[in-house]
Formats: structure tokens, C-alpha cells, sequence
């Protein structure tokens, strides 16, 4: 499903069009203030103006699904460490155009679901049920070794683990151990490595 | 006419690295000829990019990654790589044969995995006692003191075991064994008695010594990004050592980015007068002169330019008068071994990176029997699993974050390399019509491997599970049935074997060819069989002997 197609084209992307004809950075304000008014409350995401392969769109599903695999917690979580802005910027610079239908399949696909299951967008939905589509979607096709998607979650990872943030806020990293200590309790080492 | 140079090396890699070092060290005028760019030790490498540093995650994009023969790489390695498209090479059809190039100053001195093992006395006896390839020409310990020449200088760490099979060594401090491989070790000693289980010798200072520091090297420090280039110095490479030692006296001369094209033969005198070159760039040809000559441009490398040498005393390739030339190529039989988990010991971990891991010496033909002759080593590792086993589990949210924010299980792997029968029919020629752009005619890779490589790769493979599983580990699993193509090792040897009859090899006991006295080829091109330990130790050591040999004979007049 492309973006051209009529299913997708909600209110957002009416609003980013005309936006665009009125052109400029003040309207892509005007706009996410707008979207933010208009929306739920704090569970709508603003909408993410297009990355420089995603549309603004899939841009902002793709922040909500980041968000939900890798949440704040008591630490950052992937958006906090741009991990949305990464992938987008791999699908410029990294993949092939194989590669890059498979992740608008992916993230259009757990959109889709969320429509199926709840009946309405995925970045409309309540932080649960947002939760509860990804969950699904992420152990169906997992335990189908469906490959776009691991390769999809897979990227998702590295974006977070080897971000700054990641690494050295969720777990440790340490460019120069100076040393190999082969045997220590993992309490005084505290956390997992990140490589 | 007096020559431009006492001494030429062609190439500046593990092997020629050491020739220009010994040569120059020996007061000659040495000349490294480089095919690949300049390479300047600390400036080009990458190793102080944190992980968020580098582009894109360090990613090299979809699209390019079929310049490096469809493997993803790390994009802070991949100037270390060739774009296999500018280095075609031909192979005979259902013979596949990978060849893993290094083209830069430094060679594949700046990509190799630092394991460091001595061949032994039976290595060296086993093609007269078994009657498979030439009779190596010297023994053991013809190599021993330049086993221990090399190992001071490069800097080995090890573990000395008194294993007749692995020769110990000058060897620094060794590094450490994890918790679950020291239970792999005693358990494996206890149900195996002669399987012995060592840490891997590699080539990284772990106390360096007063002459390694005065060439700027520095301890190991357990980063493990040994692939982006070490600015310590810590492991050894061409330009961290050998090069800079050869600089210090004055005498060496490097030129990059000039390809070796043809080796000179002078009918007049019967020796090699000097070395053809391709100019990189301006594919200008020209000829640098020399008192002798030292081929280092890997195995398969340097076979391809003796065959380019063309003249009216060699037609089939300078030094073949024996038929012998590019013939016996083999590799170690690679891609075996098995791999599992260990429950338990979930409260044990570590700290740093280790660049090394253990090794299995061989027990194959040794302590124990076998269907086949010679054997295999085993090298392996254990590690906790990391936020990477996260892409494959079913989960999301808080969870997989506190999940993943511990090392996940220990699991552990091995994998097995055999030793790879010499077979003359394993041949490299020079292919018929093509060439490459520089004008020189394309290598032809004829390589399989035979009965006895097949059978002990399906052992080694039955071996593996078999220690694995005797230890407790869990979900063991044979890596693959079928070893890998030749060449996946990076082990290449043979192509201008050494053997005591002219009749039958290309090089003498001083890596000397037997037709032109002046010439020596000191890679792993030389080696009349491959042992299973990993080789370049051997081509140090070789090429260290060779270089003072060579320069007696010169000083002596005989060449």
C-alpha cells in the first residue's frame, strides 16, 4: 500500500498537503500544534514532518512502533536516542529498494493491524492498545522467522543499544577497557555490555 | 651496471614485512614494491570511533556491499578490503575458490585474526612419512631459532603446554580463560586425557618489551577493534613493527601503489636482474633493478607473477622447470566445528573484549587414531550473549528493555581447521585471453579438495559435538555439514613449493629457486604442506631465515 493510496490518506496527510502549498517551516508547526490539539491527548504523537526517506506519515508510525519496542523507562528509551530518525536515514543512505518496501511493509502492516483490531490508526490509539498490536505483530512474526520483520528489529536495536544512549545510559560501554578480567561476579559488573 | 637496490621485496604484508626488516637490518638497500596505497599507521585507522560515532552504525550500504564479494563488512574496515571487481580472478567451473586479498601497505598484516601457532617437528615430516607432496626440505629445527628470532620481536602471548604437537614459544603473559571455558577445559581434560584445551597464542603484547616500545607499541587494551587497525601497536602488523624496524636503519625505500607485473631474468647471468611494474595509476610500466629478489605477495600472489615471467629460458613462468609452479595450491579445510549453550553460572561475567579465544590443539593422528591422515585444531570461544539475541526473541516494551540489560546465557563455539592434502592437479595458471586493467593476464583457480580433506572435515565435525557435549553444554549443533569452499580459511599456501628436488619443486631449504639462484619466495607460498595451525607465524619465521640466508650468500658472492 502506497502512500498515493486512498486508505491512507487521513486527515494528517490532507493537512500536510495543504501545508505544503502554503510552504514553509511556520506551517509545519502550525500544523503539529494542530495535530496536537486535535488529537487524544498526550497519546498522539506529533506529526513527524517526512524524513528524507520516509513520508511524514510513516515517519510518525515509525516513531510510535520505536517507542513502543523501546520505551522510556527509568531510562531514555529509542526515540530519546533518535533511533526513528537512524532508521530513516538507513533507508537513505544504506538500503536497496528491496529493503526499504520491506519497512513500509512492516510499518504499514502493524498499522494495518491496529485498524483490524481497534478500528482506527495506530498512531490514534491508546498507549495499550498500541502496545497490544506491536506485542502481537512482534511474537507472530518472530515465531514465523518472518525475515523483513527481524531484519526490521534488528535495526531497531542497533539504532538503541549503540546509540550514546543506549550504550552508555541502558547498559555500559567502554571504548578503551585497558584490561580483560575474565572472571567477575556480573553484580559488581552491574549491567550487560554493549559490546 | 650497478643495481638500484641490493635487495627488492615485492609486497609488504606478514611476509615481506619481515624480509625488508631482515634485509635491511643486514645492511642492504632494500626496496618494498606495494601494489595497494599507502597506509599510514594511527591516521588510517578507525579504532577510536565509539560505536555512535561512526556512519550509519558503522554500515556499509546494501548497494556496495557487492564490491566486497557480497559479505557484509563494517564500513570502518572497508578500506582494508579490495572491491573485488577491480581484481577479477577466474575458476574452474564447480570449483569454487575464494580469494581474500589485501591490497595496502601492511597487507593482510592488518586483517588477521593474531593466532600464533608453531608448526612441529611432525608437521614437517608428514609428506615424507605419508608420501603426500615434496619432502620438506628442512626440519623443525631448521625454524626453531627463527621461530624464537620472530617471536620476541612481534610479541606472542601464550600459554606454554609441552605439547610435542604445538611447539611453546617465547612467549608473553597469555590472556585469561573466561569461567565456562575453564569448566570447558577441565571437563574436556577429564573425559578427553590428551585433548587439550590453551588459550590462544596471538600476536599482541601483553608485556612489551623494551625494543617493542621503542618502536611506539603499547600493552593490549582488550578493545577488540583489532580489525580497524591498533594505533597501539599492540598486535603485530607490518606497519607496527617490521616496517617501522626496517625504517630505523636507514635502508628501506617504499613505493605504493605500483603493482608487480614480472619477474626480470637475465640469460646472461641466470639470475633475476629486477621486477617489472605496473603503476597503479598511470599503468606506466617501469623496472627496478636488484641484487636478489624476495617474492612476499601472498601465496596465490606470487605464484601469479613468477607465471608472468615470462622469457625464452622460462616460457611457462620464471623458475619452472620443473612444471612445478602454481601447482599444490591448498588452504585449511575451514568451516567445521559446532557450537551450543551452557546453562547456569548466569552470575559470572567479565569486563573488556578480549581479541582472542582458545584453541584445541590437534589430537587427530597424534594421541589418537583417524580414518584419514594428518588432523585439525580447533579454535573456539565462550561469551554471554548480548542485546543482539533481542532481534530474534518475541518480546517488546519495558520488559525486553530489562531483559536485555542483562548479558544474556553463555553459549560457546568451535571451529575446526584441517590440514589440506597437497595435490599438484590443485593448480593456479594464468587464464587464457583475459586481463585485468592494468593489462596482466588474469589468475585461473583450479583448487578442490579431496577424499582425505573430505573425511576429516565430517570428524571434526563428529569431534566437536562430540568434547561439546561431553562438557554439559546444551542444543549442540554442527556448524555445517560440508566445509567450506577453499580459500574461505585465508590460509592459502603452496603454488611455489619448497622441496629437496629440483626435478620436483620450485624452492630450496633457503626458500631459494632452485633455477635462479637470487630469487626467493618466502610467503605461504612456499609451504610444501599446511600443518592445521594457523600459518603466518611460520611465514615470519620462514621469511626471517630466507632473508639471512640470502644476505650471506650475497655477501659471500654465491649469488
Amino acid at each position: 500500500m502506497s502512500d498515493n493510496d486512498p486508505m491512507t490518506i487521513n486527515r494528517r496527510t490532507l493537512l500536510r498537503q495543504a501545508v505544503y502549498m502554503v510552504g514553509g517551516a511556520a506551517g509545519l508547526n502550525a500544523l503539529a500544534a494542530c495535530s496536537d490539539q486535535s488529537a487524544e491527548g498526550d497519546a498522539i504523537p506529533r506529526l513527524s514532518g517526512p524524513g528524507r526517506y520516509f513520508t511524514g506519515v510513516r515517519m510518525t508510525r515509525l516513531k510510535v512502533i520505536v517507542d513502543t519496542i523501546i520505551p522510556d523507562t527509568d531510562t531514555p528509551g529509542a526515540v530519546a536516542a533518535g533511533v526513528h530518525t537512524f532508521i530513516d536515514q538507513m533507508m537513505a543512505d544504506w538500503a536497496e529498494p528491496d529493503t526499504r518496501d520491506q519497512f513500509d511493509k512492516v510499518i504499514d502492516e502493524i498499522d494495518e493491524r491496529a485498524v483490524a483490531a481497534h478500528g482506527d490508526r495506530l498512531t490514534r490509539l491508546p498507549q495499550e492498545q498500541r502496545f497490544a498490536v506491536i506485542r502481537d505483530y512482534d511474537a507472530e512474526k518472530l515465531g514465523q522467522r518472518n525475515w523483513p520483520y527481524r531484519r526490521f528489529k534488528d535495526l531497531v536495536l542497533v539504532g538503541y543499544y549503540h546509540s550514546q544512549i543506549g550504550a552508555t545510559e541502558e547498559l555500559q560501554y567502554e571504548l578503551i577497557p585497558g584490561e580483560w578480567k575474565a572472571c567477575l561476579p556480573l553484580a559488581e559488573v552491574g549491567s550487560a555490555w554493549a559490546d | 651496471m650497478t643495481a638500484d637496490f641490493d635487495a627488492i621485496v615485492v609486497g609488504s604484508g606478514m611476509s615481506g614485512g619481515w624480509a625488508a626488516k631482515e634485509l635491511a637490518e643486514r645492511g642492504l638497500k632494500t626496496l618494498v614494491i606495494e601494489r595497494g596505497r599507502h597506509i599510514e599507521h594511527g591516521t588510517d585507522y578507525t579504532d577510536f570511533k565509539a560505536p555512535w560515532e561512526l556512519p550509519n552504525l558503522d554500515a556499509v550500504p546494501e548497494r556496495e556491499q557487492v564490491h566486497y564479494g557480497g559479505r557484509v563488512i563494517a564500513a570502518s574496515t572497508a578500506h582494508f578490503r579490495i572491491k573485488e571487481d577491480d581484481h577479477p580472478y577466474s575458476v574452474a567451473e564447480g570449483k569454487p575458490f575464494r580469494w581474500f586479498r589485501g591490497y595496502h601497505l601492511g597487507g593482510r598484516s592488518l586483517m588477521w585474526a593474531r593466532q600464533s601457532y608453531r608448526m612441529s617437528e611432525m608437521d614437517f615430516e608428514a609428506n615424507k612419512k605419508d608420501g603426500h607432496g615434496n619432502d620438506w626440505p628442512i626440519r623443525y629445527a631448521d625454524l626453531a631459532p627463527w621461530y624464537d628470532h620472530v617471536e620476541r620481536f612481534a610479541g606472542i602471548s601464550g600459554q606454554a603446554e609441552g605439547l610435542p604437537q604445538l611447539p611453546d614459544g617465547q612467549f608473553q603473559p597469555p590472556m585469561e580463560l573466561n569461567c565456562v571455558e575453564e569448566i570447558f577445559r577441565d571437563r574436556l581434560h577429564e573425559t578427553f586425557p590428551t585433548r587439550r584445551l590453551t588459550i590462544g597464542r596471538c600476536a599482541h603484547l601483553t608485556a612489551p618489551t623494551a625494543e617493542q616500545q621503542a618502536l611506539g607499541r603499547g600493552p593490549c587494551q582488550s578493545r577488540s577493534l583489532c580489525s580497524r587497525g591498533c594505533s597501539y601497536g599492540a598486535y603485530f602488523s607490518s606497519l607496527s613493527a617490521t616496517l617501522p624496524a626496517a625504517r630505523k636503519t636507514g635502508n628501506l625505500t617504499i613505493v605504493t601503489d605500483e603493482i608487480g607485473h614480472s619477474v626480470v631474468y637475465d640469460v646472461a647471468t641466470g639470475k633475476a636482474s629486477g621486477v617489472r611494474v605496473v603503476d597503479a595509476i598511470t599503468r606506466e610500466h617501469r623496472v627496478y633493478t636488484g641484487r636478489i629478489i624476495f617474492l612476499c605477495a601472498s601465496a596465490i600472489g606470487s605464484a601469479h607473477i613468477m607465471l608472468n615471467s615470462r622469457s625464452e629460458r622460462f616460457p611457462t613462468g620464471i623458475a619452472n622447470s620443473s612444471d612445478m609452479l602454481g601447482r599444490n595450491l591448498m588452504d585449511h579445510v575451514s568451516g567445521l566445528g559446532a557450537g551450543g549453550y551452557m546453562p547456569g553460572y548466569t552470575d559470572q561475567y567479565y569486563k573488556g573484549r578480549r581479541p582472542n579465544g582458545f584453541y584445541i590443539p590437534r589430537f587427530r593422528n597424534v594421541t589418537e587414531d583417524a580414518d584419514f591422515v594428518r588432523g585439525y585444531g580447533f579454535q573456539g570461544g565462550a561469551s554471554r550473549g548480548d542485546w543482539r539475541r533481542g532481534g530474534g526473541q518475541a518480546g517488546i516494551g519495558a520488559a525486553l528493555k530489562q531483559d536485555l540489560r542483562k548479558p544474556g546465557g553463555w553459549s560457546v563455539w568451535l571451529a575446526g581447521f584441517g590440514e589440506m592434502l597437497p595435490n599438484p592437479d590443485n593448480r593456479v595458471t594464468l587464464h587464457p585471453t583475459k586481463v585485468d586493467k592494468w593489462g596482466i593476464p588474469l589468475l585461473h583457480i583450479d583448487c578442490a579438495y579431496g577424499k582425505n580433506d573430505l573425511k576429516m572435515a565430517r570428524q571434526a565435525n563428529r569431534d566437536a559435538v562430540e568434547m561439546l557435549q561431553a562438557a554439559g553444554f546444551q542444543g549442540v549443533n554442527e556448524r555445517k555439514a560440508e566445509p567450506d569452499e577453499p580459500g574461505r580459511a585465508i590460509h592459502e599456501m603452496g603454488t611455489v613449493g619448497m622441496g629437496r628436488d629440483p626435478g620436483t619443486s620450485v624452492l630450496n631449504g633457503f626458500n631459494q629457486a632452485h633455477d635462479v639462484p637470487n630469487l626467493f619466495v618466502t610467503d605461504g607460498a612456499c609451504m610444501a604442506s599446511t600443518a592445521c595451525q594457523n600459518p603466518s607465524l611460520t611465514y615470519m619465521a620462514i621469511s626471517a631465515r630466507a632473508a639471512h640466508y640470502a644476505a650471506e650468500f650475497l655477501k659471500e658472492g654465491k649469488i
